[in-house]
């Protein structure tokens, strides 16, 4: 072989020349022969074969385990993956997907494996130097770090007497409960809230603060949120992520997206940067933020124009037809015509019978369906009708007064506002009007904007347009936070056994926002957002407690999340409202934030050492939480923590001989002496497998299963409660919502019995928001919006610590900043910098992003504040600002509850300017 | 030359970056002492330095038939692993922001998400890369002690844990710098593409873990194999660098992005965001009548058809994404 | 044909096809200075060339069969791999010893010598397959190691590792590392290497000296 290759021959030669040594050096009595020239035993060529593999079982002993069990994380990822942990020598070593979700249909894609990077590596904190392993008790100042461990007898004392002493000083409703997300881990939700149930006190909202309610669902649908499985993903052919960074929030559901595509979809990424989904998408829309609204409308003008809209849909199912009096701007109503008329019945005009008609199926109406019977509402014209006195009243339907409102977003126009080209807005339009179904799929980066309600109702008016909402492969999907609860009756009876009537519920922006020192500066109308409060608590739209406005609360016990790192208007809650607090109280396997800031830590079992349930938005299964191995070192499940708590109160009032206290505002007498017993449902929900049991027992989504039964793979839901949901669970078929109202013509559950984009309360009719407008941002004078998303590399907090996760990032908190914004201010990458405003700073390392738009600066958000910030934390820039539509009540349809509706605590308005840093 | 040999295509229109592979790889294989900077799998945002940095510039691998010197790159080039001291924060009250022991400078995942820019447009995708079990594998050629071996079953490149003095001429030798030197066991260590897992008949973890669903495993002489579909039959994935002449068996089809700003509907022949160079720097001149082709299959199945290869490559369940036999040959 | 690069037979080497010879002796007790040779590249892609002589001393020592060998060379910088040091933080079963360097070589010393009496002295790379060294390796980082050879390549750890030990020190700029066989018998000729770690020197890429009777 002339060409010089390194061969087996060659080899042996050249080293026969250096091994002359052996030749030369061997020589001793001269006697024998030389040793042979190749000193190599290379009988073999390991291309072909090798005659040492014995070694190879090094690794196949790696990949073995004592023991394997099935468990999931809780933490509102919406991911409610079934994994498989793995022990050896008592020690969990992994975890991997369980990878067993039962398929759907044989034509999509099956849901597995389901699982992140995150759930990957969550054995880190079950060992880790962050784990709580027994009580503690402050002994610095709060956040200080400093503490005495206790004994569990100590702590619980400690926080019961005090529970009581609060209950019979101050009232019991400056006792505060806060915990999030039900459907991540209901059982251990459910252990606090039958406390805070029993006690009396304030259960705090979560889903509404965080500002993943889109409050454009309960305003339009008069739902909480309801979207389809991502499994029906596939079945769409125009899908949208609008706000959405599906490849970071979404990775066990990506998949359905991309695998859509190939099946035929056309993929839309809306973002102002050019985002991990983006990348995969056929159109990408780089859009100016804030602007959606704008979008929107200028995409609905275009559908109108070019006729692309489905006429036979939207005179059945929205509200588009209902006549409104032109003179007053609000619904023409049954009152409005006869003695003694429904405030709740509407009317549209019958092209068919050329007549004025009661609509069908709204509050008022006495027929409990919206099928037309053959009537065709007008969606254009003027009407003429007598009133109750004989007055001529002129109606227009909402139809026209939305075609009012896309004038005013004509092509142009919306190019120059959301920095679009026109050729690119047109292409998408006509796609969302050909394109069936369609979806759009909605996200945070929409939804944090104040302004939110409007760009969810001018985004959901798309759907609606174009006939795709009740579809599968169609809808207006928001998957931000796991809030879906299927089994949701069962669980309402164990989170709140006397019902929802007897429990004190309260929307925490508003509590946050009046007990702090959080201030908004802005008019709203001319007026102040204080006097909005006043209004609404006075008119009992929203709940506010303590109802003794000179009373502040006095206790925060927290469980299942880190209310204080996440809470928008940090500095401003520290010297305030934290400090004004007299015990806080966190249950938690890790020293997050919160804990971190509170008095006394209770260690709870991690995800692996506990029985609960999961379930989410997202697919349409339950499985379990096991105990892989028994709570760890001093740890507790969190059920078996509220039960100790339970009868602590309990041994307490007894000891101190406490009388039942009168709760008037229930006409609830309570005696504290059966607490436990109370708490435990007179003892027949002793354990959290009772607890779970019941939940499945006692919801038609689960009837038939029990918790042992789902140990050996994910169920399906057999079927819905047709009073929570709005779909059936079909075999072979994914889910997706509205099928009622769409195919069986059952009203939607709102005021007026269909979609509705009109909303004539007088606060939106006064801000002229009755249909769905673009507005400016509500910001402050400073250059660069502070964008906070959700990412891939934590689920809010969580895994924010994790040495794995970190390791694959830079370490410690950076901001994104673009590659001419950062020039501009002499900031390189991985500089220190400066983040300010007239809340408050941070300081962390810059990473230059020539993706990330100008004008903007970025931090993903969730963040510890005790880790890598030098100063602050990613929430020390914002502060807390209410919307007064957030704030109605008492409209129809649109009420408080508790993370149904109430105003969200968004954040994307705020502005920053940056700076490199002195470290 | 092995009789059949094991190969991997990875779509990467489908990967997430979520670096699930990654942390599958880790937590199964290198998670034990002198392996914390190791990476047996890892997931690079490109264009960019990749992991290690300036990998591809490393030298290894052949030109014309010789093998061309390479490099071993020092750790910072790997990103030293963050360590971090929480226990003085959360329980001492010592105050100190919890921060990494090194001052961090580069890690795996450095310049995730960055890309570049051209003409004013962003462009980027993630490269999950892998040992590539090469034909013609240069670590091989180059160990002194021929601890490093192709299975003739199928295929696998493996390193004699036992017989390995952690000379490290290999991870000169290696092209693409996918093998590690373990300081504490003193030996060389490398992706051993989840052998224990494919004798049991399960997929690789970094495959089989993957929630973008983009790998595809299997024998490329086995005509009903994914892998043999998509690199020979339909012949959409491409090797890596196939210039450096080790003859990899992992295939990537290629990736797209979205037309530029203002070119909505036009298609990559016309006004591509993603340069054309970029992408034959990594997969040869190939790569632009293979995406060419790509395209216009999604154009076939976003007018209402069927495209065989997409319908391939949507990979609806393990059955398709995954053809593992039971196990040939001599075995140990 | 090509081959490598720089590949000269030092003319001294012929040398070593004579026997032994009165140079190649260790008096005991007395210092001597040793020969040391170098391994010329191997591949086209070796880095070239020798380094600096390190100026390689040996001393050794009999007691009865136990045989002390003190080797002491010129090693200007201190180079170990990490081998035993603890991670930085925590005690947990999750925390790992890390890597602290790559593409560290480590400084290291044998001494060999075969492993059977009678014939002809063994091939000087490590042995042949007619005759089996053994080799007491020290390397800087962690320590010592016992391997059995049979030629080139075939180097592995040997099973029965006792009657050998080795320690290290340091005197100024020079390292000395003691070599102790307990079943020595003086027919037996002892060599030495020397690999350098901020050289890169490892395997065949080492400062190794002939054959050396000991003359007790």
């Amino acid at each position: 072989m002339g060409d010089g290759k390194i061969t087996r021959r060659r080899f042996l030669w050249m080293s026969s020349l250096s091994a002359a040594g052996a030749i030369l050096g061997a020589c001793g009595t001269g006697k024998e022969k030389p040793p042979e020239v190749s000193g190599f035993r290379f009988d073999y060529d390991p291309m072909r074969s090798y005659p040492y593999r014995g070694w190879e079982s090094l690794y196949d002993k790696q990949w073995t385990w004592d023991k394997v069990a099935r468990s999931t994380h809780s933490a509102n990822c919406t991911g409610s993956c079934s994994w498989k942990v793995y022990v050896k020598d008592g020690v969990m070593l992994r975890e991997e997907q369980a990878s067993d979700y039962p398929r759907i249909g044989k034509d999509l894609p099956d849901y597995n494996p389901r699982g992140c990077q995150k759930g990957a590596c969550f054995v880190e904190y079950v060992y880790g130097a962050q784990r709580l392993r027994f009580p503690l008790i402050r002994t610095g100042k709060r956040g200080e770090g400093k503490w005495r461990r206790a004994s569990w007898d100590e702590a619980l004392e400690l926080v019961a007497g005090r529970l009581l002493e609060n209950v019979y000083r101050y009232g019991p409703d400056t006792n505060t409960f806060f915990s999030v997300i039900p459907a991540m881990s209901p059982v251990s939700f459910c252990a606090g809230s039958r406390l805070a149930h029993y006690l009396g006190g304030v259960f705090l909202s979560f889903y509404d603060w965080y500002c993943d309610l889109p409050p454009g669902e309960p305003l339009t649908w008069g739902v909480q949120t309801e979207a389809c499985e991502c499994a029906d993903w596939f079945n769409s052919k125009m899908i949208v992520f609008w706000g959405s960074n599906v490849t970071q929030t979404r990775i066990p559901d990506a998949h359905f997206a991309f695998e859509a595509r190939y099946n035929g979809a056309k993929i839309v990424g809306i973002s102002p940067d050019f985002n991990s989904s983006c990348t995969h998408a056929d159109l990408y829309l780089g859009i100016a933020p804030g602007t959606d609204a704008d979008l929107a409308l200028g995409v609905a003008r275009i559908l109108v124009e070019e006729n692309l809209y489905d006429g036979p849909y939207i005179r059945e199912q929205t509200d588009l037809p209902l006549l409104v009096v032109e003179k007053t701007r609000r619904f023409l109503r049954e009152s409005d015509l006869e003695e003694d008329g429904n405030d709740s019945v509407f009317y549209f005009f019958d092209e068919k019978e050329g007549d004025v008609r009661k609509a069908p199926g709204s509050m008022g109406s006495p027929v409990r369906s919206i099928g037309l019977s053959g009537a065709v509402p007008a969606l254009t014209g003027r009407y003429v009708v007598s009133g109750r006195k004989g007055e001529k009243i002129t109606a227009v339907p909402v139809f026209e007064m939305l075609r009012k409102i896309l004038n005013r977003y004509p092509l142009k126009e919306v190019a120059r506002r959301t920095g679009l080209s026109p050729r690119d807005i047109v292409a998408f339009a006509r796609d969302m009007g050909t394109r069936k179904p369609a979806m759009i799929i909605h996200g945070a980066g929409t939804n944090h904007w104040f302004h939110n309600d409007l760009i969810n109702r001018a985004i959901m008016l798309l759907v609606a347009l174009t006939g795709n909402v009740g579809k599968n492969g169609g809808g207006f999907n928001h998957y931000v936070g796991q809030e879906r609860i299927w089994p949701e009756e069962g669980f309402k009876k164990l989170a709140f056994p006397e019902g929802g009537k007897k429990q004190r519920f309260q929307n925490t922006t508003l509590w946050t926002y009046v007990h702090s020192s959080n201030r908004d500066e802005h008019r709203y109308n001319g007026k102040r957002i204080e006097e909005y409060i006043e209004e609404s608590v006075a008119k009992g739209w929203m709940p506010l407690y303590p109802r003794n406005r000179k009373q502040k609360p006095r206790s925060l016990i927290v469980w299942r999340a880190n209310y204080l790192n996440q809470a928008k208007g940090n500095e401003k809650i520290l010297p305030s409202l934290w400090s004004d607090l007299d015990l806080i109280v966190n249950v938690n396997y890790r020293m997050d934030t919160t804990a971190l800031y509170s008095d006394v830590v209770l260690p709870a079992s991690s995800y692996y050492e506990k029985t609960d349930l999961n379930t989410t938005d997202c697919h349409s299964f339950i499985h379990p939480f096991s105990k892989v191995l028994d709570p760890l070192f001093e740890s507790r499940t969190d059920w078996d923590i509220f039960s100790a708590l339970a009868k602590k109160i309990e041994e307490i009032a007894l000891r101190r001989k406490l009388a039942a206290y009168r709760d008037e505002e229930f006409g609830w007498t309570r005696d504290f002496t059966t607490f436990h017993r109370q708490w435990s449902g007179d003892g027949k929900i002793g354990t959290d497998e009772a607890a779970a049991d019941f939940i499945l027992a006692n919801s038609e989504e689960t009837k038939g299963m029990t918790f042992a039964g789902l140990q050996a793979r994910p169920l399906r839901f057999v079927n819905t409660d047709p009073h929570v949901w709005n779909s059936d669970v079909e075999e072979g078929i994914a889910y997706t919502p509205f099928k009622h109202q769409v195919e069986k013509k059952k009203p939607w559950r709102t005021l007026v019995g269909r979609q509705q984009f009109y909303i004539d309360h007088s606060w939106f009719l006064d801000l002229g928001e009755e249909l769905p407008v673009s507005k400016e941002q509500v910001t402050d004078p400073y250059p660069l919006y502070w964008n906070t998303p959700h990412g891939r590399w934590s689920i809010h907090s969580t895994w924010r610590d994790n040495r794995y996760m970190l390791r694959l990032q830079r370490g410690m908190p950076i901001a994104y900043l673009n590659p001419q914004d950062a020039a501009a201010r002499g900031i390189a990458d991985n500089d220190w910098i400066r983040i300010h405003n007239h809340i408050g700073f941070c300081v962390v390392r810059a990473k230059i992003l020539p993706g990330e738009p100008r004008g903007r600066v970025t931090m993903y958000h969730g963040w510890e504040k005790f880790l890598g910030f030098q100063q602050g934390g990613w929430q020390s820039l914002t502060y807390i600002k209410i919307k007064p539509t957030q704030l109605i009540g008492k409209y129809g349809h649109v009420n408080f509850r508790l993370n149904y509706w109430g105003p969200t605590g968004n954040n994307r308005d705020v502005k920053v300017e940056v700076e490199k840093a002195k470290i | 030359m092995a009789k059949t040999q094991y190969a991997m295509v990875m779509d990467l229109n489908k990967c997430l970056g979520c670096q699930t592979c990654t942390v599958a790889c880790k937590k199964l294989w290198t998670d034990l002492d002198g392996m914390d900077y190791m990476y047996w799998n890892n997931v690079e945002t490109r264009p960019g330095k990749g992991y290690p940095a300036g990998w591809t510039t490393a030298g290894g691998g052949f030109a014309g038939g010789q093998p061309i010197p390479g490099e071993i790159p020092p750790l910072e080039k790997y990103g030293v692993p963050f360590e971090y001291d929480y226990s003085q924060r959360l329980f001492e009250g010592k105050g100190k922001p919890v921060m990494p022991h090194v001052d961090p400078s580069f890690a795996p995942n450095w310049e995730e998400d960055v890309g570049e820019n051209d003409r004013g447009e962003n462009f980027y995708f993630y490269l999950p890369r892998i040992c590539n079990h090469c034909t013609h594998p240069a670590c091989l050629e180059a160990c002194p002690r021929k601890a490093i071996y192709k299975r003739e079953e199928d295929g696998l490149v493996l390193i004699d844990q036992e017989r390995c003095r952690g000379y490290r001429q290999c991870v000169r030798a290696c092209p693409y710098k996918k093998i590690y030197m373990n300081e504490v066991a003193g030996v060389s260590q490398k992706c051993i593409f989840c052998y224990p897992r494919l004798a049991k008949g399960t997929p690789n973890a970094c495959a089989k873990q993957c929630p973008g669903r983009l790998r595809f495993v299997g024998l490329l002489g086995d005509p009903e194999s994914p892998v043999h579909k998509l690199v020979r039959r339909y012949k959409v994935a491409l090797p890596l660098l196939p210039g450096k002449g080790t003859g990899p068996n992992v295939y990537y089809v290629p990736p797209f992005n979205p037309p530029r700003r203002g070119s909505a509907g036009k298609g990559l022949l016309e006004d591509p965001r993603i340069p054309w160079k970029t992408l034959t720097d990594l997969f040869g001149t190939r790569v632009k009548e293979v995406a060419e082709r790509l395209e216009a299959e999604l154009k076939i199945a976003q007018s209402g058809g069927k495209s065989e290869v997409l319908q391939l490559l949507i990979g609806r369940d393990d059955s398709v994404r995954y053809r593992i036999p039971a196990p040939a040959g001599p075995g140990r | 044909m090509r081959c490598a690069k720089s590949l000269t037979i030092p003319v001294f080497l012929l040398a070593l096809a004579l026997p032994a010879r009165a140079d190649f002796l260790l008096e005991a007790g007395r210092n001597t200075p040793l020969l040391m040779n170098r391994t010329p590249a191997l591949f086209l892609t070796d880095p070239a060339g020798p380094k600096a002589d390190p100026k390689a001393h040996a001393r050794a020592q009999v007691d009865g069969k136990t045989l002390r060998v003190t080797l002491s060379w010129e090693d200007p910088t201190e180079d170990a791999v990490a081998g035993a040091k603890r991670a930085a933080y925590g005690g947990d079963a999750i925390y790992k010893k890390p890597t602290a360097r790559t593409d560290l070589f480590g400084d290291a010393a044998a001494l060999m010598l075969p492993a059977e009496k009678g014939g002809r002295a063994p091939g000087i790379m490590m042995g042949d397959p007619a005759r089996e060294v053994r080799i007491l390796l020290w390397r800087a980082g962690t320590g010592v190691e016992t391997l059995r050879g049979r030629g080139r390549g075939t180097v592995e750890k040997a099973r029965n590792a006792s009657g050998l030990s080795a320690v290290q020190a340091r005197n100024g700029s020079r390292r000395q590392v003691t070599f102790t066989v307990e079943d020595f018998d003086p027919e037996l000729p002892v060599s030495f290497a020397i690999w350098e770690g901020a050289s890169g020197d490892r395997n065949g890429y080492k400062w190794y000296s002939p054959w050396y009777l000991v003359r007790p």
